[in-house]
């Protein structure tokens, strides 16, 4: 009847065993851990103590935490396990401002490429996964965090979030491993079975395997959490917010900064065309069959930065924080419909003209002839196209001539440049980005009267 | 085989993993099998099937009697006994008899058979033959061959009929010696018939064989259930009722039957099987127990069959789910929805757009299909099915919520759904909409009175009063409140709605047009006294109320309760005046009025000349006007709101002196938010104002000074404001914090800021409103006074295209005088607050004739996207309001539900109300329109604070209760102008569309009110013996009781299967009417009611004929009620008894309005038609006449069919057999033959009969002029010569016969008695052929009338004394 409650008995049941699985895992991470951590050599006077008594702790602490939760009967409002206010409106924060997520997503993932070393330990790994397990299992303690994470549909994506994480990782613990081999100057690891693949039964039996794990995952899945079916599908009434597949939520996102036709048409074959030029852009030998990540530092960090920040950070910012209107919310915010935002935005030309200038925009005679209209848009977008023919034309060159000097020799010129216009094609999104965020600028070229916007 | 040994992982482990992993799929794939097994309808059908054995077994149990297995018993020991050895041998001899001769039948027709193919083949030889056009001898040889086969044939075929004889013979022999015994296993069988149905049934369902069990349960094992199984999904495909999918219009698959199991299963004369209930005694619970009212839906004889309809059409929810919850079923309430959760896993699931109809609002759906709504009222067969949403239909018309929101029922010439539209306004509208071919005009009247004359009606202070809060003056009044509701409590409407009033009530008056009044003759006094009197009599009570004690009794409110309605019209002659030209001709104030005409027309002469209209008149108006609150004109305010207790301790909290006045609030659009600037109203030498700090005042500001006065109080402070005009500059002197500002405003009064708020819409600047405010009008172009190159000057409005035509001078360079300006001012913001309320939805205004209707139209409310609907802040207005003494709703509904919880003892219209506010918190529509209707202003709730006065929702608040509210919304979220498919809308044809037309023509003229159309019924205990039915008596032909069961079909009542009391006594109903009301002073053991029976009632041997008298002990008696209508009849009856009437009770109804008791039956519809356009006075002896209604051509054609209708008689038109020249010659030989001799042609006879008789002592008849001979005594009838237009004849001839089978309560005599003779110069005497006769005169009046002139007065003769005795005085009905 009232505004849902955060808790309810079935919730703090559920998060009951959730805490009972992570603390199973744990139990077996102790054992891992006394088997290879070792020992702290002396704490506060004790000899010897097991590096891994950390983890028994930790894993106790957790039981302690499956069984308050399993076995609470108490009215599900008093019970005091749940996310803090503060830290919820921290994280709607910054969740709900763009241009704080984005910051902090371009941070960390500089992060992730500085701290790489660090980051790709076992034991840091696990601390991290753990973290994050904590993170999901408190947050679902509010209402409106279990709505949209635990809408049947957006399952798969915090799946994928745990996926991306754990290959990430993996990466950067195999790459930086070999990095370091070779720094040794011992052999690659993948060095040992350079020569053969190992077919039967490996890999015959481990597809198997797959095969039957993955069948029943689904077949559980599909039994458990039934198809998220919504409303008949009808052009008249559309559902709000109204989002595509989550795996076209990055696309989507763009929508909100480009024209569909550069952000539906354009961009989409840009990013397909790039995809399939890479092995005729890559003239790096190096890397090949193994991993590796000082000798692909440029490649890896491109690859990196389109697919996490750009990719997967906007299917992140597409599926939990957009809701009705395509307003932004933070993760804890009740997604009501009827919240505004401020969206009026201006185009580059208005800038010159109107703020600048102080002028009225000139105005385009739609029935004059065909070059009189180019005049006069010219004159009144020069700015905004004088701006894009630079980006695009000159840009490159002066790379050629700076930053990418080395790049350009080897390539020559036609493999450079299409390098360089597909990098500064990505390049496109995170500027329009910051400067929507930053001056409200709708269009750089604006272009009504012939569909054309930038 | 691996190349070499080496291994990637570990096979030990991968064997491990392996195996866990294909556990991990087997285990997931038994889980799946198992939710499939354990799907709910399995468990259902399990369940349902175990309760059907157990009634199986139980009726077995009851069939397997004692008495039954005796009988079978003694059968079969008789069969034993038959079968002796002697018996046995000769059966099979005779068995042995049969064979041989079926052999030799068999035998004998195979021969035949061969032979006539042979024959055949000759014969095609023939053919072929005639088509080679071969020689005539090989013809000849061709048809010699033939023949032969022929003979050969034939032969055979003579013998195998000798053989089949044989055969037939030899079956007989054997036929007759098994007869006793097949007789016996016939016996049997039918003995034991009904236990082998049982017996067969069960053991399908529990097989006694062990095998066959097994099997049985086998079949139910997992994957094996995939074939063929008996418990399993079941479809029902109502074919043609598509349904809606987003976008796609789909077949209809029902799979409800799934769970549902009995629903549709029924025995024979439509008995549930399975009836619904709590699962005690018989009953079942859902999903197990059957459909409720199985005559109506479900069953094949039913209007909805299973078959034809399936389940979704009306319940909504999803047909295709085969669980409790992809049903989408629909909790009656949060109580039900928790038991649901905690039962069935429910939870609600809102991207089914249209869940199923919760039980109390399932009726909606009958208005997909049913438009005319009358038909599920007023069903012959089914009386009224849908009680709800009837209601809700005739709340909607008789509120007049079509005015604003419109129900369009077509889409082009396609019905779509219940159509409740304002007819055309002007004859302009009317010719367009008719000349459009995809446009059906509105049928609805506006249910207020017309308001184009009200100047002359009533004054400017009461129609403000009204309006402001109409139930305050009339608790029963139907029109809503649009002031004073939740979002017009705040400071801002205490200011302005006053002036909105003063503003209506202004335009109302300005515009109102000049009508011609009547006014009694000059020197006529009436009389209140005689006017009261006259009130009661002449029907004024059949449709308003007057509280009065002589006049107690009488509840009629369709029309407005008149009690206080002195105090509203005009004082003086004028009001008077006004009263009787209302009263003497409704239509002239008001041309489309429900009132008719009552024919109060001035009688008598002289001393005796009475004026009814101007009796009533002053009796109305007896009391004398009462004066209403006066306005209180053009006061400035500065428009804030103080604190009026502002004290020193807040001003020390707040840090500033304890001087002056805090404020606290400032409204919007007020002079206090406008400061003065640029232009002085005072003209231009007065020097320009300066705002040295041009600040506006805010709230907690704290104002010092007005000018230089320093200001003392709130009061002062007020009073000097007022004092100044509009538009006076004054400086502010205020303290904000603790900076001192002074400001200049110009004050204003509330009507200039409405004012200034309207023109800001019309007037592209605010400076240009101002100079509107200050030049005293509103420019005009010069054009507008120019005339044009044809000479002619355009109206003003050609210029001025909105309400500011108000404020503009009609002549060039006109200037309006300061009160012509007020005024002007007025009208102008009476004209858009009455644009803006509506109000011209209800009433006729003049000025909005072309306006349209304000309000959402609702055809498709029921479909509307939930998206669209704004509840706004419903929520948090009703956690802290809501209820009428503003305690908070959500409360009120959390207390019901914990009580509903725990104890289950909750408020049913708690629960209720549980379920709509759970919808509206789910943002659905019921619960939307629910709380609409119940404070429609809620929705404003926390948003008046950020919106514009006139943008404020304006939709008035209704006098409903929550029930009615409720019936309302059914109807409305039934409007979904979508019927499923064409063939199944409701379109009655013939008499049923003539009926329910009528119904609604009924319902809409208030006809019941006066006329009885069913007879009151009384129902009481006797016993066969003692009932007395004095029979048919002498007086009446036995040759005319098949006339009389024709036009009254006997009820017959059977003794053996009529409803009986505990101690064996007959329950006996009777229709007719009250003879003699029981005395109650008199011992309640002696009390007896006396009762005229009017209908032709077989009781056992018994029959009681019309106008037989039954005497009810009070004791006995079991119930009455009044039937339906006639209460202003009920009610009239006994005044005129103990006035009148000297308690003569049939006299009394003979004054009162008549019965319609069979009336298709009496009168010819064409005549009816012409009567109820222009009702001529028929009878004499009545109080009151019908009036004539503002009835159309289509509507009094309509009325005159329904009772033709109902009574199954012919409509339109009537053939009269009796005016034809086959059947006048016919008779006339037959006459001839019969009355050889006679001294006049037959009709001649019965024209002479007619107007020389006894009839010409009561009736006018062939022009004679009616003549009383004694007026204290006699009676008149009505005039004869409308019997041949108005009558049937069947009808006539049986009045004429016995007038007191058709009417008992009649004074007209029985003239032709069987037992008297009279007249034996006509027709021998014989009184039948004497009542044809005169029954065909009258058929033929007016042919005898040109025949023989006017009739001859007759002398007059000494009063004939036995004459006198023998003939009562005499009237018709």
């Amino acid at each position: 009847m009232h505004s849902h409650p955060d808790l309810t008995h079935s919730v703090i049941h559920g998060l009951g065993w959730l805490y009972t699985l992570l603390f199973l895992a744990n139990i077996g991470w102790t054992i891992r851990s006394f088997k290879r951590d070792g020992d702290f050599e002396s704490v506060l006077g004790f000899q010897h103590i097991p590096k891994a008594t950390i983890w028994a702790f930790y894993a106790a602490f957790l039981m302690l935490m499956a069984i308050t939760h399993l076995t609470s009967n108490s009215a599900p409002n008093e019970f005091l396990i749940r996310l803090p206010n503060w830290f919820k409106t921290i994280v709607d924060l910054i969740f709900s401002d763009a241009r704080i997520y984005f910051g902090l997503s371009i941070l960390a993932f500089v992060g992730m490429l500085s701290m790489r070393d660090f980051l790709s330990g076992d034991t840091v790994g696990w601390i991290m996964f753990n973290l994050a397990c904590l993170f999901l299992s408190v947050s679902l303690t509010d209402y409106d965090f279990r709505q949209i994470v635990g809408k049947p549909d957006n399952v798969p994506i915090v799946g994928m979030l745990f996926l991306v994480g754990y290959f990430t990782w993996l990466y950067f613990k195999k790459a930086g491993d070999n990095d370091r081999r070779m720094a040794e100057g011992r052999p690659l690891a993948e060095q040992e079975l350079k020569e053969q693949v190992l077919v039967w039964p490996d890999l015959v039996y481990t597809e198997m395997v797959c095969m039957l794990v993955v069948s029943a995952i689904l077949i559980v899945w599909g039994v458990m959490l039934q198809a998220p079916i919504e409303e008949p599908g009808s052009a008249v009434k559309t559902p709000n917010p109204s989002k595509a597949p989550w795996y076209f939520l990055g696309l989507q996102e763009m929508l909100v900064y480009f024209d569909p036709w550069l952000a539906g048409i354009v961009l989409p074959l840009m990013i397909m065309q790039g995809l399939m030029a890479i092995p005729y852009i890559d003239f790096n030998k190096k890397g090949n069959g193994y991993y590796c990540y000082n000798d692909r530092k440029f490649s890896v960090i491109i690859f990196l930065l389109g697919f996490l920040p750009l990719w997967v950070g906007m299917i992140v910012l597409g599926t939990f924080v957009r809701g009705p209107n395509w307003n932004m919310f933070g993760l804890y915010e009740y997604w009501d419909v009827h919240k505004l935002e401020v969206l009026n935005n201006v185009n580059l030309s208005e800038y010159v003209w109107v703020r600048g200038l102080g002028l009225p925009l000139p105005s385009v005679n739609s029935a004059g002839g065909i070059l009189e209209q180019v005049l006069q848009i010219f004159k009144r977008e020069g700015v905004g196209i004088v701006l894009v023919l630079g980006y695009l034309m000159i840009l490159p060159h002066a790379m050629a001539l700076t930053v990418l000097r080395k790049f350009y020799i080897r390539m020559g010129v036609i493999r450079y440049m299409v390098l360089a216009n597909l990098i500064l094609f990505m390049g496109l999104l995170p500027i329009k980005m910051v400067l929507r965020w930053a001056f409200s600028l709708k269009y750089i070229v604006a272009i009504p009267e012939w569909f054309f916007n930038i | 085989m691996p190349a070499n040994d080496q291994y990637w992982r570990d096979l030990g482990t991968m064997h491990k993993v392996f195996a866990v992993s294909a556990f991990a799929l087997f285990a997931a794939t038994l889980l799946m099998m198992s939710r499939d097994e354990k799907r709910e309808w399995r468990d259902y059908q399990r369940q349902a099937e175990a309760l059907k054995i157990t009634k199986l077994t139980d009726q077995l149990k009851g069939v397997d009697s004692a008495d039954l297995k005796a009988q079978v018993a003694e059968i079969e020991k008789q069969m034993a006994a038959l079968s002796t050895a002697d018996s046995e041998a000769k059966l099979r001899a005779a068995q042995a008899t049969v064979v041989l001769k079926k052999g030799n039948l068999s035998r004998e027709s195979t021969v035949s058979k061969f032979k006539n193919a042979e024959r055949d083949v000759a014969r095609a030889n023939f053919d072929i033959a005639v088509r080679d056009n071969v020689s005539d001898k090989v013809m000849s040889e061709k048809k010699a061959a033939y023949d032969a086969f022929v003979l050969e044939a034939d032969a055979l075929i003579r013998k195998v009929e000798v053989a089949k004889a044989e055969f037939e013979e030899s079956k007989a022999v054997m036929a007759a010696l098994t007869k006793t015994r097949d007789e016996d296993a016939a016996m049997l069988l039918k003995l034991t018939a009904d236990r082998q149905g049982l017996h067969d049934q069960l053991e399908l369902l529990k097989p006694s064989n062990p095998l066959v069990a097994f099997k049985r349960s086998f079949k139910e094992w997992p994957i094996i259930n995939g074939f063929n199984p008996h418990l399993k999904i079941q479809y029902d495909w109502p074919r043609g009722l598509k349904q809606q999918l987003g976008m796609a219009n789909v077949d209809r698959v029902d799979r409800c039957r799934s769970c549902h199991v009995n629903i549709a299963d029924f025995g024979a004369g439509n008995v549930c099987s399975y009836p619904d209930g709590d699962g005690q005694n018989g009953t079942y619970v859902q999903p197990f127990s059957g459909h409720p009212n199985p005559d109506l839906f479900l069953t094949p004889t039913s209007p909805h069959s299973m078959e034809k309809f399936g389940c979704t059409i009306c319940h909504e929810g999803d047909g295709s789910g085969t669980s409790f919850q992809n049903a989408e079923h629909s909790p009656a309430n949060p109580a039900v929805a928790s038991e649901w959760e905690n039962k069935n896993h429910w939870h609600s699931n809102h991207f089914w757009e249209f869940p199923m109809f919760p039980k109390h609002l399932a009726e909606a759906a009958c208005i997909r299909c049913h438009h005319g709504v009358t038909e599920l009222a007023q069903s012959e067969k089914f009386g009224n099915s849908a009680p709800k949403v009837v209601e809700g239909h005739q709340l909607m018309s008789n509120y007049g919520c079509f005015g604003c929101h419109e129900v369009n029922g077509y889409d082009g010439k396609r019905s779509v759904g219940p159509d409740l539209r304002l007819e055309p306004n002007t004859p302009e509208q009317a010719a367009k909409i008719a000349s459009d071919p995809n446009a059906v005009a509105g049928e609805m009247r506006k249910v207020g009175p017309s308001l184009r004359h009200i100047g002359q009606k009533t004054t400017v202070e009461f129609i403000a009063a009204w309006t402001k809060d109409p139930q305050k003056f009339r608790p029963t009044t139907k029109m809503p409140k649009f002031f004073g509701n939740t979002n017009q409590m705040d400071h801002l409407a205490e200011m302005l709605q006053p002036v909105e009033l003063e503003a209506i009530s202004a335009y109302l008056v300005d515009k109102s047009q000049k009508m011609e009044l009547s006014s009694p003759q000059a020197g006529y006094k009436p009389d209140a006294e005689r006017g009261k009197n006259l009130f009661s009599r002449r029907g004024c009570m059949s449709c308003h109320s007057y509280d009065d004690p002589e006049l107690k009794g009488m509840h009629a409110n369709f029309g407005p309760d008149l009690s206080r309605i002195h105090e509203k019209i005009k004082p003086g002659v004028d009001g008077f005046n006004w009263m009787y030209t209302w009263l003497k001709e409704p239509s002239r104030y008001h041309t489309r009025t429900k009132m008719p005409n009552l024919f109060l027309t001035p009688e008598g002469e002289g001393d005796k000349y009475v004026d009814p209209a101007a009796d009533i008149a002053a009796f109305l108006l007896a009391k004398g006007p009462t004066e209403f609150e006066k306005f209180k004109r053009g006061l400035s305010v500065l428009g804030v709101v103080c604190d009026d207790d502002f004290t020193a301790a807040e001003a020390a909290a707040m840090g500033v002196p304890h001087a002056g006045v805090r404020i606290t609030e400032v409204l919007p659009g007020t002079a206090a938010t406008r400061l003065a600037a640029g232009k002085d109203p005072a003209g231009p030498a007065s020097p320009q104002i300066n705002n040295t700090s041009p600040v506006s005042l805010q709230a907690n500001d704290i104002l010092l000074k007005l000018g230089s006065a320093a200001v003392r109080s709130v009061e002062s402070m007020n009073d000097e404001i007022a004092k100044l005009p509009s538009g006076e500059p004054i400086t502010l002197t205020f303290l904000r914090g603790q900076t001192q500002h002074t400001s200049q405003v110009q004050v204003s009064t509330p009507l200039d800021d409405l004012v200034r708020l309207y023109l800001k819409k019309a007037l592209p600047s605010s400076t240009l409103v101002s100079e509107v405010i200050t030049d005293k009008q509103f420019p005009v172009s010069n054009d507008a006074f120019e005339a044009d190159k044809n000479g002619q000057v355009k109206p003003l409005s050609e210029f001025v295209k909105g309400d500011e035509i108000e404020l503009a001078h009609p002549v060039k360079d006109g200037k309006f005088t300061a009160e012509e300006w007020e005024r002007q001012k007025l009208v102008y913001l009476g004209r858009k607050t009455i644009g803006r309320y509506g109000c011209f939805g209800c009433h006729d205004i003049p000025g909005f004739e072309s306006a349209g209707p304000i309000g959402v139209a609702l055809q498709d409310w029921g479909r509307k996207d939930t998206a669209k609907l704004a509840p706004e802040h419903i929520e948090e207005y009703l956690h802290h309001h809501g209820e009428v003494d503003g305690s908070s709703t959500l409360q009120r509904i959390e207390v019901a539900l914990d009580r509903e919880k725990n104890d289950h003892n909750a408020n049913p219209a708690d629960l209720s109300a549980a379920f709509f506010i759970d919808s509206l918190m789910h943002h659905g529509r019921a619960g939307f329109v629910w709380q609409k209707l119940r404070d429609p202003r809620s929705y404003d709730y926390k948003k008046i604070e950020t919106k514009g006065w006139d943008e404020r929702l304006k939709m008035p608040k209704f006098p409903f209760s929550e029930q009615q509210i409720e019936s309302v919304s059914t109807f409305v979220l039934g409007l979904v102008a979508d019927p499923p498919a064409p063939a199944y809308v409701f379109k009655p044809t013939g008499a049923k569309a003539a009926r329910l037309e009528g119904e609604r023509l009924l319902a809409k003229y208030n006809c019941t009110s006066c006329h009885i159309l069913e007879l009151p019924q009384v129902k009481f205990a006797v016993t066969a013996d003692d009932l007395y039915a004095p029979g048919l008596g002498t007086k009446n032909y036995p040759s005319s009781l098949a006339l009389l069961e024709h036009l009254n079909p006997p009820r017959v009542v059977d003794l053996e299967k009529a409803p009986k009391t505990k101690s064996g006594d007959l329950l006996l109903a009777v229709h007719g009417l009250v003879k003699v009301e029981p005395d109650t002073e008199e011992l309640p053991e002696d009390q007896v009611l006396t009762f005229t029976n009017w209908d032709v009632l077989k009781v056992g041997e018994k029959t009681l004929y019309p106008g037989d008298a039954v005497s009810i002990p009070v004791a006995k008696l079991q119930s009455r009620d009044l039937g339906r209508g006639g209460s202003f009849a009920h009610w009239l009856v006994p005044q005129l008894v103990s006035k009148e009437t000297a308690g003569d009770r049939d006299r009394a109804w003979q004054a009162s309005p008549p019965p319609l008791i069979r009336e298709g039956f009496k009168v010819q519809t064409p005549w009816l038609y012409q009567f109820l356009k222009e009702p001529v006075q028929l009878r004499h002896t009545t109080v009151l006449r019908m009036p004539k209604f503002n009835m159309d051509d289509a509507e009094a054609m309509s009325l005159a069919n329904y009772f033709a209708a109902v009574d199954g008689a012919e409509f339109p038109y009537q053939s009269n057999e009796r005016q034809t020249a086959e059947y006048i010659n016919a008779r006339e030989a037959a006459h001839t033959a019969a009355f050889a001799g006679a001294p006049q042609d037959r009709l001649t006879a019965g024209w002479k009969m007619l107007t020389t008789g006894q009839c010409t002592k009561c009736h006018q008849v062939g022009g004679l002029p009616y003549k009383s001979l004694d007026p204290t005594k006699d009676i008149r009838g009505p005039n004869l010569d409308q019997v041949e237009k108005r009558l049937r004849p069947d009808w006539v001839q049986l009045w004429v016969t016995n007038p007191k089978w058709l009417t008992p309560y009649t004074s007209m005599p029985q003239v032709y008695a069987a037992d008297a003779s009279i007249m034996p110069e006509y027709l021998g005497g014989k009184g039948s052929e004497q009542i044809d006769a005169t029954v065909d005169a009258l058929m033929n009046y007016y042919k005898l009338l040109e025949r023989y002139g006017k009739a001859e007065a007759p002398p007059t003769p000494p009063a004939a004394p036995a004459d006198a005795a023998a003939a009562p005085p005499a009237a018709a009905p």
